[in-house]
């Protein structure tokens, strides 16, 4: 089961990766949880899988809108199917292995997977509760679900 | 320094996004990009035919990663300067990259600023 | 520092050697001229001494000269005189002999006349005029020397006559007395010139050899001089030495960290801070290896790690600053043996600095500090939070409790749960959004924490009331973000985990029989319709306020009876919001209005107070439900006080407000007349939770109260369907 720390761990993640890759703060909606059934997503979901001391996985999920916006922020003019995927997969990446500050180096991550859905439901590989993060950046809204054993 | 003559620049990473940046930010006048590989075993091919001098390195990627392909660089070439560019924060993974051969390490996400820094610094021991 | 006391090293030994090669180029400098000087000296003396003693020879030979022809001329004896002049002869003989003699014939170290003429060009001069003077000199007489025999002849006729040969001599005589006496003031000046020259010289090197002596003389006290200030200077360069020493000695007995230095083989060196076998709790410390310092207490990867670590330290192509970002040992946690079998459990910080010497590595120093207590704290939250989640007390807890209650709780406690989770996860990006999600979220605790409580679910309760203090926080910032809500998001996953655990234990403890089945009635959920259920006095919410009653009147040092009437009939709809209300109100009743029994005594009250809970069907489908104690009714004095003690109302909105107004202050939230919070009443919560589900359900309250007689709360409830019609608009 996660505590607080170790979810504000995550917040700090997806706060530094805005702040330092597309230099516009996200503002973090307030967190809940997903008690019946598996989280809804949006249009592209990155996914880590966590092993050793910890199980689990770390997703960021958005929409292609917010995608699109975040590349032009960091002067990428190639928008195809493939770096949205990539750019998503890379988020996911970078915060779960940020993550890694706080967790050590037995918080294994795995390559990212990316999953390219429209209004999708996304299965936790575990049976943990998973924390929703809700992100707010510009006028898009994109998640970390984090869900960890 | 003499910025005269030019370094071979070689960039790994499974993220074209992050190897299509680190190309197009780094404003090192003596480094002259040769290539990209997408992970380990690619990387050790490309670094064979065009003999870099300077290699940014990711660590998490498919095939073969990072570590293991910063060891078998600095086994081809010792000579070569390494900056690791990964997410992983820890400090046991730093050592280890460090210890295995690597010269540098900047941690992801970063700006045009820390990726120019982190390759000036590296250059001070070519 | 280490340094500094080997540069004090080198200049105490520079120093004496300095002075060594100096004393050595004095003594050449002064002995050597001195010994040619006194060799000269002692060689002039000589030549002097020889001079002055034959001084007056050339005279005592020219008197035994005229000595021998007086003799000769009056027959007397002449052997005598002939025997002076010989004497005086050889003398003079010997004199110019050895000075104009061959200088090898003396010894080196024998003082040589000889040297000290001819070290004179003058007196090489005056010699030569003496040596040929005496050679006219011993020319002259010669014949008269070389005289052997009688010169006289006794004859009895002429009695006593000169001989030939007496003759002869006598004509030499006469002959050298002439030559002689013309010859001897030049031998004797030649001589007195000599003696007079050598006198000089002997004074002169006198003099040179005074001088050198006096130039040694200053030379030698200076050289003491530089003597005294070298041992004086190394005497307090050697105090210095002692005194670093003894401060690296302090420091190294004093410093709150473990000091020690790390050679190329990773072995630590014989120095150490005395902190340092306090951190490790061993002393055998100097000497051994890094990898033996650890093992005994970290994991194998820590260790590991550590090891590479080390490893890059000392390979200097990696830089300092970056050797320092990615120090891995900046927590570590280490666990010792602490005897019987448990471990303590600490944590380190080490921090490595590169010493150089000649910008060559030669050591790492290493201090290590115990970082325990900082790392504690930052982890104190999570410990005791563990410890409330010990099951033994949940068990105990559930053992009592009625399962049909238990498991109404747990599935009125699951909907409040996921209720918070929804307001939790409705978008909300202003302040006043997020401030009307803590209240809402507020309430559902508040009645998850109610209903605890009346069931004796301690661990519950405690769970709920930290909910509470952590909303209470929050309600207090002034401004609000979406991150604030984490806290509140990880208590309620807690809490869904904990109710989870409850209920596999009842579920567990139903198989196994402890748990007493519960009637049907008390089956959960809306399947039955609720017109159809007769009242029965053991309904559940019924239950729930007897239990509520009996514990808060005991800890309060109250005495009350629960009379519940109708609560059976409630519709499964408004199962829940009733119940929440009624525990509030019920509690309230108790806290606020109910008095000691005492007080009631004296006041012609029974002792008992008694707490009405009625719920009865109205016309038109809707419900009524009253809540009526007999205690002290309500003070308006103390509810104006209050309500301006917690800036609900200022003291003039107070004074204007009717009796009616000044009611209504008690549904305002944050209102409470108690002032220390406990889990019972003093949040100010309470009634305004009762408001605020009388609101929800479209329903309207009313209160009326006697002074010293009741206190009464009417809640009227519109008819279902009505509720949710008004929820789906």
């Amino acid at each position: 089961m996660l505590n607080e720390g170790e979810i504000r761990t995550f917040i700090q993640g997806a706060v530094h990766y805005f702040e330092v890759s597309a230099r516009q703060p996200v503002a973090v909606g307030s967190p809940y949880l997903i008690t019946d059934g598996p989280p809804s997503v949006h249009e592209y979901t990155g996914v880590i899988g966590i092993s050793g001391k910890r199980k689990g996985a770390v997703c960021f999920t958005a929409p292609r809108s917010m995608l699109m916006v975040l590349l032009m922020r960091m002067n990428e003019t190639d928008t195809s199917e493939d770096n949205m995927k990539d750019l998503i997969g890379e988020v996911a990446n970078t915060i779960s292995g940020n993550a890694r500050r706080d967790f050590g180096r037995d918080f294994v991550i795995s390559v990212p997977t990316v999953v390219a859905s429209d209004n999708g439901k996304f299965t936790p590989p575990v049976g943990a509760r998973p924390f929703i993060i809700p992100l707010n950046w510009r006028s898009h809204s994109a998640k970390l679900i984090v869900c960890l054993e | 320094m003499n910025a005269v003559v030019p370094l071979k620049l070689m960039i790994v990473d499974d993220s074209n996004i992050i190897r299509r940046r680190i190309e197009r930010s780094q404003q090192i006048d003596r480094l002259r990009v040769v290539g990209a590989a997408a992970n380990g075993r690619e990387a050790i091919e490309l670094f064979e035919r065009t003999n870099p001098d300077v290699v940014t390195m990711d660590l998490t990627m498919p095939e073969m990663d990072g570590i293991e392909c910063v060891e078998r660089l600095v086994a081809i070439k010792p000579a070569v300067l390494i900056l690791v560019v990964s997410a992983l924060a820890d400090k046991a993974t730093a050592v280890e990259a460090i210890a295995k051969g690597a010269n540098g390490f900047l941690c992801k996400p970063f700006t045009d600023r820390q990726l120019n820094d982190a390759l000036a610094e590296l250059l001070q021991d070519a | 520092m280490i340094k500094n006391v080997s540069t004090a090293w080198t200049r105490a030994q520079r120093g004496p050697v300095a002075f060594g090669v100096l004393v050595l180029l004095f003594a050449l400098a002064v002995l050597l001229p001195g010994f040619r000087l006194a060799g000269r000296l002692d060689d002039t003396a000589a030549a002097l001494r020889l001079v002055s003693e034959q001084r007056r020879q050339p005279d005592i030979v020219f008197g035994a000269l005229a000595s021998v022809r007086d003799r000769l001329e009056s027959f007397g004896y002449v052997e005598e005189p002939l025997g002076e002049l010989r004497a005086g002869v050889k003398e003079l003989d010997g004199l110019v002999g050895k000075l104009t003699a061959d200088p090898a014939a003396f010894g080196t170290f024998d003082a040589s006349p000889v040297r000290a003429v001819q070290s004179s060009a003058l007196l090489k001069v005056e010699m030569e005029t003496l040596s040929k003077s005496w050679a006219t000199y011993k020319e002259a007489l010669a014949p008269i020397i070389e005289f052997t025999g009688v010169p006289y002849a006794d004859s009895e006729s002429s009695g006593v006559q000169l001989n030939p040969a007496g003759r002869k001599l006598t004509v030499e005589a006469r002959k050298a007395l002439v030559a002689t006496r013309k010859e001897t003031p030049v031998l004797v000046a030649a001589t007195a010139r000599v003696a007079a020259t050598l006198e000089a010289d002997s004074a002169r090197l006198s003099t040179y050899l005074r001088f050198l002596m006096l130039a040694a003389l200053t030379g030698a006290i200076a050289l003491g001089v530089g003597l005294v200030y070298i041992a004086v200077a190394r005497r307090r360069e050697g105090a210095l030495l002692v005194n670093a020493q003894r401060q690296t000695a302090d420091i190294l007995g004093t410093v709150k960290e473990g000091l020690f230095l790390l050679d190329e083989k990773a072995r630590i060196g014989a120095t150490h801070s005395a902190s340092l076998e306090r951190l490790f709790k061993r002393s055998d410390l100097a000497g051994i290896s890094f990898e033996e310092l650890l093992k005994p207490l970290v994991p194998e990867k820590t260790l590991q790690t550590a090891q590479r670590f080390v490893e890059v330290l000392w390979s200097e192509r990696t830089r300092e600053n970056l050797v320092k970002s990615i120090n891995p040992l900046q927590e570590v946690e280490v666990s010792f043996d602490s005897g019987s079998g448990s471990q303590e459990t600490r944590w380190l910080e080490f921090d490595f600095h590169r010493v150089k010497n000649d910008s060559k590595l030669v050591n790492l120093l290493v201090s290590v500090s115990d970082v325990t207590p900082r790392v504690r704290l930052a982890r104190e939250l999570a410990e005791s939070r563990e410890k409330a989640q010990s099951q033994v007390d949940t068990l105990l807890g559930v053992l009592h409790v009625n399962a049909a209650q238990l498991r109404s709780f747990l599935s009125d406690s699951d909907a409040a749960m996921k209720m918070v989770n929804a307001m939790l996860r409705e978008p909300a990006r202003e302040e006043s959004a997020f401030r009307r999600k803590l209240d809402s979220i507020f309430r559902q605790i508040h009645s998850i924490k109610g209903e605890a409580a009346a069931l004796g679910l301690g661990t519950v309760e405690g769970r709920a009331h930290e909910f509470e203090d952590a909303l209470k926080e929050l309600r207090e910032r002034s401004a609000l973000s979406g991150g604030d809500f984490l806290p509140l998001v990880v208590k309620l996953d807690d809490l869904f985990t904990h109710l989870a655990s409850i209920s596999d234990l009842v579920s567990r403890l139903a198989q196994l029989n402890f748990v007493a089945t519960a009637p049907e009635a008390a089956a959960v959920g809306g399947a039955e319709a609720p017109a159809a259920v007769a009242p029965k006095p053991n309904d559940p919410i019924s239950e729930t306020l007897d239990q509520l009653v009996e514990r808060v009147a005991k800890d309060r040092g109250k005495s009350a009876r629960l009379a519940a009437d109708g609560l059976g009939t409630v519709p499964a709809d408004y199962r829940r919001a009733v119940k929440d209300i009624a525990v509030q109100a019920v509690r309230n009743a108790l806290v606020h209005g109910i008095e000691d029994p005492e007080f009631r005594k004296r006041s012609g009250k029974q002792a008992v107070g008694t707490i009405k809970v009625e719920f009865r069907a109205e016309g038109a489908g809707g419900y009524r439900l009253i809540i009526e104690d007999d205690g002290a009714g309500l003070n308006s004095r103390r509810i104006r006080e209050a309500a301006i003690a917690r800036g609900i109302v200022t003291s003039e909105e107070a004074a204007r407000l009717e009796p009616k107004q000044l009611l209504s202050l008690l549904f305002r939230p944050g209102f409470s007349t108690q002032d220390v919070a406990d889990e019972d009443a003093g949040r100010g919560v309470g009634m305004n939770v009762v408001a605020e589900l009388v609101k929800e359900m479209r329903g309207r309250i009313g209160i009326s109260s006697g002074e010293g007689r009741y206190t009464r709360f009417t809640i009227v409830l519109p008819a279902i369907a009505t509720v949710a019609a008004g929820a789906a608009a």
